[in-house]
């Protein structure tokens, strides 16, 4: 039997083409992290009263057929074969207080902040297109540290590679090439914190210090060239506007993003 | 196009001047030596060698033609012309081994005087002529064909080495030639040895025949490549498989719709047609991550030198229209469980799956009406949440689908009015 975890992934239902990918995205990680599928379907109580006034059904019987349609909807879209559980809950969002909560959405990321969210963006899976590293940047502050912490666990739970990513101003005195010389103290001191929490859960890695125009830029144009499969980001704390995060959304990034959420 | 180091930029040039060099000492000490010892062939070797002198120069020449940068004139450069130069080097090696053929026969069919009377009836070979030079020369003569040989094997290595390395196919092509040269004049040598040393000229005549094979092997080599450059041939299709997997691997592409390679000289060119639903600017990074992924392939399979041309383009859309039966009141609105009920259908465009735009029409009061106004909207399939058999029927006569939807609430739909499209 695999291992089981405390992991749980959600995501909403939406019987659209985006709600399809997202469900099928969020089963196919609940598969590589063996744990159970939970989709989320709003409150409908309302709309099931309105539709029992011009039909033949009372509002219960409206609400457990559209909970067997949806349940029928969901096990041909994630396919039997993937041996995941799944149940149909009501909407709410007070599940994802967790730690270990993953929620699966395109449009929930770009607001929400409590809970970690994958948006997958146009992927069916995470290794859909191959095999691949994942991506944690970092800088010189808290951000780095804490995605990592946050998103090392399900990398170790994933069985995946690691690479840490971190671009810097050349410093105008020095007349290296590397990168590595240009890294202020701050940032080398999250690298070897970063670097150690992976060694700690026996995580493969890799770092990569570079020295992008831009940095948004910099770090998707990286990660497509290298094929990693998604990339792990938090909004800093102390940034007021354009947080890299946020940015990287905006610009559709084609690689699926791991926000990892601040808690309530 | 990449920029030349100096060390790309000279180095052939400077093999160049050493060959130049090396055919120089071969004319003066050929002639000479074969006026000393009256050996018309060892004489006829040095003008031979002359004429490699020219052939040698245009070499140069060519390199520095396709050394050229690229302009509105030739956006490609001119690098092919060093294709020209490789065919026409195999085809005169081509020629060059049907001498040696010929010569080889000849002699061989010399000790067969009944069969070599009868095949001259028919083929015109060429006369034999057996090795006049006397026992006194024969070191002279044997010193010059040998070192000959010895400096043409040292001079093709190194053109060939440099040739590769800095991907001149004419330099190659000569060092070729070069080489070839030196293999005809060790065969001499064995020759020469065999009628002096063993009283057996037939050596020669026989290795003759294996050097036929050596050139005409180079020379085909040669002929091919430089057609198939000047051609354009594709690069292969095991590498454009390759291309095509690392290309629709990238994320952010939906498919590569076209590729062409060919080459322009030693340099692949490939040129993409690939789709993607990504913005302009993410765009941009896609096709810097494909030029290094492409990048890492190509400079493993012995192509570090390439050049590209991606156009992006988007996936043609696949359109069509659905229904939605809908209940819509001062209330809210609900999906209506049958035609009957519903109060509007909402139109919606389809792209690709997605709703790109819906739009209500009030449903008529007669069912024949409501099923005219469907098709006049040219609804593929409409969908409520419980339809009747005998209207879902209905609506098949009138070439329209029909699908239940998984619940009665239009949100999960994607067309609510306040969650809009999907």
């Amino acid at each position: 039997m695999p291992e089981t975890n405390d992991f749980k992934v959600f995501v909403f239902f939406n019987d659209t083409f985006s709600g399809h990918a997202e469900l099928k995205y969020a089963a196919n990680i609940a598969k590589h992290l063996n744990s159970p599928l939970t989709i989320l379907i709003p409150d409908s109580l309302e709309t099931a009263i309105l539709f029992a006034k011009n039909s033949k059904y009372c509002v219960r019987e409206i609400l457990e057929i559209a909970q067997k349609r949806i349940s029928e909807k969901v096990s041909s879209l994630i396919n039997a074969c993937l041996q995941i559980s799944y149940e149909v809950v009501p909407d709410d969002l007070n599940l994802l207080n967790s730690d270990k909560t993953i929620f699966v959405s395109n449009s929930i990321i770009s607001e929400q902040n409590n809970f970690s969210v994958i948006a997958p963006f146009n992927e069916a899976g995470l290794l859909e297109r191959g095999p691949g590293e994942i991506m944690i940047p970092f800088g010189n502050g808290e951000s780095g540290i804490f995605a990592a912490t946050k998103a090392l666990p399900l990398i170790k739970r994933l069985g995946l590679n690691v690479v840490f990513w971190h671009t810097t101003w050349k410093n105008p005195a020095l007349i290296a090439n590397e990168p590595e010389q240009h890294m202020i103290e701050d940032a080398k001191s999250v690298l070897k914190t970063i670097r150690e929490k992976a060694d700690e859960l026996g995580i493969k890695h890799r770092s990569v210090i570079e020295t992008a125009d831009d940095v948004v830029e910099g770090m998707l144009r990286f990660a497509l060239k290298e094929h990693l499969v998604l990339i792990v980001m938090t909004r800093g704390k102390k940034t007021g506007e354009g947080r890299y995060g946020d940015r990287l959304i905006k610009r559709s990034s084609p690689i699926p993003i791991f926000m990892a959420g601040r808690g309530a | 196009m990449a920029i030349l180091s100096a060390k790309e930029r000279f180095l052939p040039y400077m093999v160049m001047a050493a060959v130049i060099l090396m055919y120089a000492v071969k004319v003066i000490v050929k002639i000479s030596v074969g006026n000393f010892v009256n050996s018309p062939v060892i004489t006829g070797d040095g003008y031979h060698n002359a004429s490699d002198i020219l052939e040698a120069v245009l070499v140069i020449t060519v390199i520095m033609l396709a050394q050229r940068p690229p302009n509105w004139k030739y956006p490609f450069g001119r690098k092919n012309v060093e294709s020209i130069f490789e065919l026409a080097v195999g085809l005169s090696l081509t020629y060059l081994a049907f001498r040696v053929l010929t010569q080889s026969l000849g002699g061989l069919l010399a000790y067969f005087p009944l069969l070599n009377n009868e095949i001259r009836k028919f083929v015109p070979l060429p006369e034999h002529e057996t090795l006049l030079m006397g026992q006194e020369y024969f070191w002279w003569v044997l010193g010059t064909m040998a070192g000959s040989a010895i400096l043409s094997v040292i001079a093709s290595t190194i053109q060939i080495k440099v040739g590769k390395s800095f991907r001149h196919k004419s330099l190659v092509a000569d060092g070729q030639e070069t080489r070839s040269d030196g293999v005809i004049e060790f065969t001499a040598v064995a020759g020469i040895l065999g009628e002096y040393s063993f009283n057996m000229p037939v050596i020669e005549y026989i290795l003759g025949l294996g050097v036929t094979i050596l050139l005409a092997r180079t020379a085909f080599g040669l002929i091919v490549r430089g057609w198939r450059t000047l051609l354009q041939r594709s690069i292969g299709k095991e590498h454009e498989e390759k291309i095509l997997d690392i290309v629709q691997k990238t994320y952010g592409v939906v498919d590569m719709a076209e590729l062409k390679t060919f080459k322009i000289g030693a340099m692949p060119v490939l040129i993409m047609k690939v789709t993607t639903r990504s913005s302009a600017e993410t765009a941009l990074d896609i096709k810097s991550a494909l030029a290094g992924r492409i990048h890492n392939y190509m400079a493993a399979n012995e192509f570090p030198e390439w050049d590209y041309y991606i156009r992006f383009d988007k996936p043609i859309p696949h359109r069509y229209r659905i229904s939605f039966a809908v209940i819509s009141t001062d209330a809210g609105e609900v999906i209506a469980p049958s035609i009957k009920n519903a109060t509007h259908f909402r139109v919606c465009d389809i792209e690709d799956e997605k709703i790109v735009r819906w739009k209500d029409y009030a449903v008529p009061p007669k069912l024949n009406d409501a099923f005219k106004l469907l098709k006049e909207r040219r609804i593929k399939e409409l969908r409520t949440f419980d339809e009747e058999q005998v209207t879902v029927a209905e609506l098949q006569k009138n070439g329209i689908n029909y699908n239940h939807t998984p619940t009665h609430d239009p949100a999960l739909l994607g067309i609510s009015k306040v969650t809009g499209s999907s």
